[in-house]
């Protein structure tokens, strides 16, 4: 993700006047409709997706297989003879798999832009890396697999309590 | 102020959402579409196109 500032990039050609004017009539506090979306964010702190859906979806399964092969290997080295297990998932009709479980851990987290005054209360957006982990439940055994991904999250946080 | 943001309010909310977090919050496009949870080039079309409707309005509003 790019850290520039937005003036250094992504530039709007032919409305550098109007954007212009628009920075230096910054105002103290931020339209309705977008305090609104900040004090929402900051109402929801996790905001993993329960429902994995097709990119997600094609990684889980191939994680899945990974751990699977990664399995058989171990156990064909270590024990040759045990029963092998098969992990099976249930897609649902529209061809999600859900998880049983989804936990999100933080790794590192930075301050992103300017402090925003937000009903009075100063706001700051942080970008926050963290480690996903999606607990997925073998359809015909009831073994746990975890399936787990590096993601990146924003979030509006009080500036009290960075 | 009170022009821009008349203006601003002659818009839908969408554009008027990607124009307050661009320029006032000083966002790229990327903080923008992962905070809305639009895509990069979602967000920075919606820009472009707020501007362009901005524009004129601006211009007329203006004394």
């Amino acid at each position: 993700m790019n850290e520039e500032p937005s003036s250094q990039q992504d530039a709007s050609p032919g409305f550098d006047d109007l954007e212009q004017l628009f920075r230096e009539a910054a105002p103290r506090q931020l339209p309705q409709e977008l305090r609104g979306r900040i004090l929402e964010s900051m109402a929801e702190p996790v905001a993993s997706p329960r429902i994995i859906r097709f990119p997600l979806r094609l990684a889980a399964a191939a994680a899945v297989l990974f751990c699977v092969g990664l399995s058989l290997l171990m156990m064909h080295r270590d024990a040759g003879t045990r029963a092998l297990p098969v992990v099976t998932a249930s897609p649902a009709p529209d061809g999600t798999i859900e998880p049983v479980a989804v936990s999100t851990s933080e790794m590192a987290s930075q301050p992103v832009g300017p402090l925003i005054d937000v009903d009075g209360r100063p706001v700051r957006l942080m970008k926050s890396y963290e480690l996903a982990t999606h607990t997925f439940q073998d359809s015909d055994t009831g073994a746990l697999v975890n399936v787990s991904y590096p993601q990146t999250r924003y979030q509006f946080v009080p500036a009290s309590i960075q | 102020m009170r022009i821009l943001q008349e203006a601003l309010n002659q818009i839908p909310v969408s554009f008027r959402e990607v124009i307050s977090l661009k320029l006032w919050g000083e966002l790229t496009f990327d903080q923008i579409g992962e905070l809305l949870e639009i895509s990069r080039n979602t967000a920075a079309s919606r820009y472009r196109i707020a501007l362009g409707r901005l524009k004129p309005l601006v211009q007329a509003i203006r004394p």
